[in-house]
């Protein structure tokens, strides 16, 4: 008697198909919760800089884990696909991995290791197990923004096989490993990573089994030209025509231009950058074309489809352009560590743009990230290389305040307080929010934020601060009033350049962040809104009266 | 047992097999470093991986060291385990020669099945990737890549991941990879010249002959040794460093045929300058100035270090703790020779040199449409120190055999030129004999956009000491654009900018007032001393005509060369 063997499906039914496709999510849930379970920086386990994302035979993403940063999950089939030009997909067998750490070819700066597992299923490679992680360190130098070319900045790993059917590539971990300030947080963070993705491929074995496929072909078709004509549908609903706008953003030591140009045609989107400033040799602020392109689609991604989860069917109709060796587009061997204070404006750009038609979906400038890292070696804490990550305040939208200071456009967390003077001989002096901050508007920025670190230890070690808009404020949307500009102070001295601090006991830096941009015409404000801003000591009386035009005499005005 | 005659014989053929080995690498390499400073050793091992001949050129600490990272290496990967056409390489500083640079490359030659002998070349790679700094770094990972040993290749294949690592992590992979490559055959060469060697004699291998080689060095030496009083002296430099001084102490005790030196209380290691020296480089630096004095005309070997016995505190400069920066570690050690040899002057008056002017390693980096990408380093020295019996040489390298590039070499290879090169005047110590003098070094940038330099100057604030009442030599100096530099950070180089290096004078031996008249006034006529310091400094009281006395110096010569070309 022959068994009943379930035949290729030709199609899945609406109900069938949000079944399977949220148990993959879940399943890359599961590898993000083990990531954060068994990993060993900070920077991946409280910071969670990094993405897990399942690829399909072909190297194109199928989804992501819910919490992963979005640039990460739109590199990272890219990535995958000049992997498997290196290791070509039939020559890979059960318990390789590959990896990368090249900007060029990964995410665009060094401390980022994309990591690769290919999944087999009775004996056919069926889907990657793919993450993104930026790792503690890969040596280099410990400057951050500062640096003549990326030899500079680290350690380049080019494509490699992490592991070779299960056995670890001895030589490639030593070479990692002897190259990294510490390596036992560096070697156990990709160790964990490939402990996710048997994880992961286990899951998605038990996975094919019980749904009685025999691979993800036919299901990926679906989830990919579903999502994909889901968005070009609401890319037609777009008025077609070229939308441009030009914002000067603080580079470092010279100002930088980005200039876009969006083109809306039919169902596809072509964005272009030709006007951009060009790329340069003595900062760290140039962006490799694969950041550019996944932080370009990532605004569009949140206004025309947010609740699609992330698949690379959702990028096919949007086009990025830049011309090589601009800005945005930067070649080798140009210095890249710090490439996220020119990419962490390029929503800003692109909502400046196209605004008009994004409808309730675009988002005034934010208060960007500030990444803050302290290094170095102590009594009672050994060895420690920390990074937190705050932000300022949120930009407003049409119909919703800037949030308060959260990540965007990452998912990052912050590191808490507590993690952070644990491990390092450390003392937040204030976190707390800045009144009178955010940029007014109909609706209001979101508030900046300041953070005072104190040396408590009793020897010096390095911090590291890399601000933004210190120069260039959070630009407005539709009369909005910009953010604040923020300000970084070393023992109370105004700084304008960020190479090292050489933080000796006593030392206090102090970081005040910006707060984010308004949109619309401030007067056109809810009074209420503006009585409750003031109630909660987010706007200061005088602003209340001289921004808002609240009438001096108003009850409450003066609490 | 070899007689004397054979033992010479052979000892000189592997010699020779050292020196093909050396010539094959300036032949085959692609960077100027290599192929034209000379920055590199060959050296042969015996079985056990104690060093045995090396070519006549090779720097000698590198041969010192050299034999101390095989045995490493060979922890890790036993003899055993060999097979012909593995290379072993590492750049490790604290296995190997004490910076990322230096790449250490290491072949096992194999006799009828069996290793006899290793092949070994550490060489000064361009790039090795990190800051293009030098003195100023918080730790080693900000110098460069760091390669644990490995097979760089495995039965003649190379290691794909070292060779993709190495060309991904520097900024001048076909010039590193060239070089590394280049040595690679070099050591095919030699390790079939010493099997034709063994062949020629009928031998198996070569250990009655390396046993003979060490055993009579080492017998030679402790001879020597014994024939100086036991007792013990100390001795003590402060030197320049970088953001601070340092200061250098060392107890030397004799006793019986055994040397002990110690650095107990040298200064401890710094973590804000790249000068601190990894055990192995200031053990072969210590270790060289005794073979000069007590064993000049033995060809260098491990015999030769075994009635030596250095220590030196660990976390001091001279043995300094992973990872600590240092890349300029040739700052400190450095002042190790006259160290010794200051030393060495309480017991065997007359045998020591005076501390020389150091090296000012310079090297520019960039991109210029006429020379594409390049790296080009120089390493110009300042003069010698004196000796009892003759002045300190004019500048040449010292306590290194590196070469200097010749000004045609980098005029070719990047956009600057050599605007001027000339000795200085009253910059050599004075002394009964004269140090040599230092020379001033002036090179313009051509290129049409900036590029960088960096630059490594020392004895800018303590100059070369003299010996026995012998005076300092003149103190070194840099200027851009006429103006004095004190930090030593890679330099943007503009188009049209002059760098000017002056680089010290050798320390003086002896009292200047017991200098013969004769030599004064020959150093005024050759521009080395002016009129004033032959008067105010050697007490010359009669004047003194200059003019005339270049007149007669210019006829002098002219004679000379008549007579020359008439016989």
């Amino acid at each position: 008697m022959s068994s009943i063997t379930p035949s290729p499906r030709a199609e899945f039914d609406p109900i069938e198909l949000e079944i399977y496709w949220q148990r993959l999510i879940a399943m890359m849930d599961e590898v993000d919760n083990a990531t954060v379970r068994t990993s060993f920086s900070t920077i991946v386990g409280e910071s969670r800089d990094f993405a897990c994302i399942l690829v399909n035979a072909d190297g194109v993403s199928l989804c992501q884990s819910s919490l992963s940063p979005p640039n990460f999950c739109v590199v990272l089939p890219r990535t995958c696909k000049i992997l498997l030009e290196h290791f070509p997909a039939h020559t890979l067998q059960p318990g390789d991995v590959l990896c990368t750490n090249d900007p060029w070819i990964g995410t665009g700066h060094l401390p980022d290791y994309v990591v690769v597992t290919p999944v087999f299923y009775k004996d056919k490679l069926v889907a990657f197990m793919g993450t993104v992680a930026h790792l503690a360190d890969v040596g280099g130098h410990a400057g951050d923004i500062e640096a003549p070319d990326v030899f500079t900045e680290g350690v380049c790993v080019p494509p490699a096989k992490l592991y070779q059917a299960g056995h670890e590539n001895e030589l490639l971990f030593d070479i990692i490993g002897k190259n990294c300030r510490v390596p036992e947080l560096v070697l156990g963070d990709l160790r964990a990573i490939v402990g996710t993705h048997q994880v992961g491929s286990k899951r998605l074995v038990e996975f094919l089994d019980d749904s009685e496929l025999d691979d993800l072909e036919r299901l990926s078709e679906v989830i990919l030209t579903r999502s994909e004509a889901r968005i070009r549908q609401k890319i037609s609903d777009l008025p077609d025509g070229i939308y441009s706008f030009g914002l000067d953003i603080d580079g470092y030591i010279n100002i930088v231009h980005l200039q876009a140009s969006v083109h809306v045609r039919g169902s596809n989107i072509f964005v272009d950058y030709t006007g951009t400033s060009p790329q340069v040799d003595y900062a760290a602020i140039n962006c490799v074309y694969n950041t550019t392109y996944a932080s370009t689609l990532y605004p569009f991604k949140c206004a025309l489809a947010p609740n699609i989860p992330n698949n690379e069917g959702l990028f096919r109709p949007l086009h990025v352009s830049a011309p090589e060796g601009c800005i945005l587009n930067c070649t080798f061997p140009h210095p890249v560590q710090a490439r996220a204070k020119t990419t962490n404006n390029i929503n800003q750009v692109l909502f400046g743009a196209v605004w008009s038609i994004l409808g309730e979906h675009a988002q005034a400038g934010s208060g960007s990230i500030w990444p803050f890292s302290v290094s170095g070696e102590a009594e009672g804490y050994g060895r420690f290389s920390v990074h937190i990550l705050p932000h300022g305040g949120r930009g407003a939208m049409r119909n919703l305040d800037g949030l308060l200071p959260i990540a965007f456009p990452h998912n990052s967390s912050v590191t808490p307080i507590e993690i952070m003077e644990a491990q390092a001989p450390l003392l937040i002096k204030h976190k707390e929010l800045l009144a009178d901050t955010a940029g007014a508007g109909r609706t209001r920025g979101g508030l900046g934020q300041r953070m005072t670190f104190k040396n408590i230890g009793e020897t010096a070690y390095n911090a590291r601060v890399r601000p933004d808009k210190i120069f260039c404020a959070p630009p407005g949307i539709n009369q909005g009033h910009n953010g604040t500009t923020g300000t970084v102070r070393f023992n109370g001295e105004l700084q304008e350049r960020f190479p090292i601090f050489h933080f000796a006991p006593g030392d206090e830096i102090e970081m005040r962040m910006p707060g984010g941009a308004g949109f619309g015409d401030v007067h056109e404000r809810a009074k209420e809104d503006v009585l409750e801003d003031l109630q909660l000591g987010y706007i200061s009386a005088e602003a209340a009266v001289d921004t808002y035009g609240l009438d001096s005499t108003e009850e409450g005005a003066h609490d | 047992m070899i007689d004397p005659i054979s033992l010479e014989v052979m000892w000189q053929r592997l010699v020779a097999i050292a020196d093909e080995i050396d010539t094959a690498t300036i032949r085959t390499s692609f960077s100027t470093i290599v192929g034209e400073s000379h920055d590199f050793g060959c050296v042969i091992m015996d079985a056990k991986a104690a060093g045995l001949a090396q070519a006549q050129w090779s720097p000698p600490q590198f041969c010192t060291m050299l034999p101390r990272t095989t045995r490493v290496m060979l922890e890790k990967f036993p003899v055993s385990t060999l097979q012909p056409g593995d290379v072993l390489a590492t750049n490790d500083p604290w296995i190997g020669s004490t910076h990322l640079p230096d790449y250490n490359l290491v072949s096992p030659v194999f006799h009828h099945g069996k290793v006899v002998a290793f092949l070994g070349t550490v060489a000064h790679v361009s790039d090795v990737g990190g800051h293009l700094g030098d003195l100023e770094a918080p730790d080693m990972f900000t110098e460069g890549t760091r390669l644990m040993p490995n097979k760089f290749y495995s039965a003649g294949q190379v290691e794909p991941i070292i060779e993709e690592f190495i060309a991904a992590n520097c900024r001048v992979p076909d010039m590193v990879l060239g070089d590394l490559h280049a040595i690679v055959g070099t050591h095919r060469i030699a390790a079939k010249r010493i099997q034709d060697f063994l062949d020629d004699y009928n031998l198996e291998d070569l250990q009655e002959l390396s046993d003979a080689i060490l055993d009579r060095s080492e017998q030679a030496l402790r001879s020597a040794i014994r024939a100086l009083p036991d007792g013990e002296v100390d001795y003590s430099i402060t030197a320049d460093g970088y953001l601070e001084p340092f200061t250098l102490k060392l107890k030397l005790t004799i006793d019986g045929g055994t040397i002990h030196m110690d650095f107990v209380g040298s200064s401890p290691q710094q973590s804000h300058s790249a000068i601190n020296a990894a055990f192995n480089i200031s053990y072969s630096t210590a270790v060289y100035p005794i073979k000069c004095m007590l064993a000049g005309n033995i060809p260098n070997n491990d015999g030769l270090v075994k009635p030596l016995n250095i220590t030196a505190p660990l976390g001091s400069i001279v043995n300094c703790t992973f990872p600590a920066p240092v890349k300029a570690r040739a700052k400190v050690i450095k002042h190790i020779p006259p160290l010794v040899f200051g030393a060495f002057e309480k017991l065997l008056p007359g045998e020591t040199i005076a501390a020389a002017g150091g090296i000012f390693p310079f090297h520019f980096v960039g991109v210029d449409e006429r020379f594409g990408k390049f790296a080009v380093h120089m390493l110009p020295h300042g003069g010698l120190g004196a000796t009892k019996n003759a002045d300190g040489l004019l500048p040449s390298a010292y306590p290194h055999n590196s070469t200097v590039t010749p000004t045609e070499i980098i005029e070719l290879q990047c956009p600057a030129i050599m605007a001027e090169k000339t000795m200085l005047i009253d910059s050599g110590g004075p002394g009964a004999t004269r140090g040599g003098p230092g020379q001033k070094i002036v090179m313009r940038c051509t290129a049409k956009k900036s590029l960088l330099l960096t630059i490594r100057p020392d004895l800018m604030k303590f100059p070369a000491p003299g010996l026995n009442g012998g005076a300092d030599g003149a103190r070194g100096n840099v200027f851009l654009n006429d103006e004095g530099i004190t930090r030593f950070i890679p330099l943007d180089w503009h188009p049209g900018d002059e760098v000017t290096l002056v680089v010290p004078g050798g320390g003086g031996f002896g009292d200047p007032q017991e200098r013969t008249k004769e030599a004064i006034l020959e150093d005024v006529a050759l521009g080395l001393v002016s009129a004033e310091a032959a008067k105010d400094v050697y007490g010359v009281s009669d004047p003194i005509d200059v003019s005339s006395l270049q007149q007669d110096a210019l006829k002098h010569v002219v004679a000379e060369q008549k007579a020359r070309s008439q016989s």
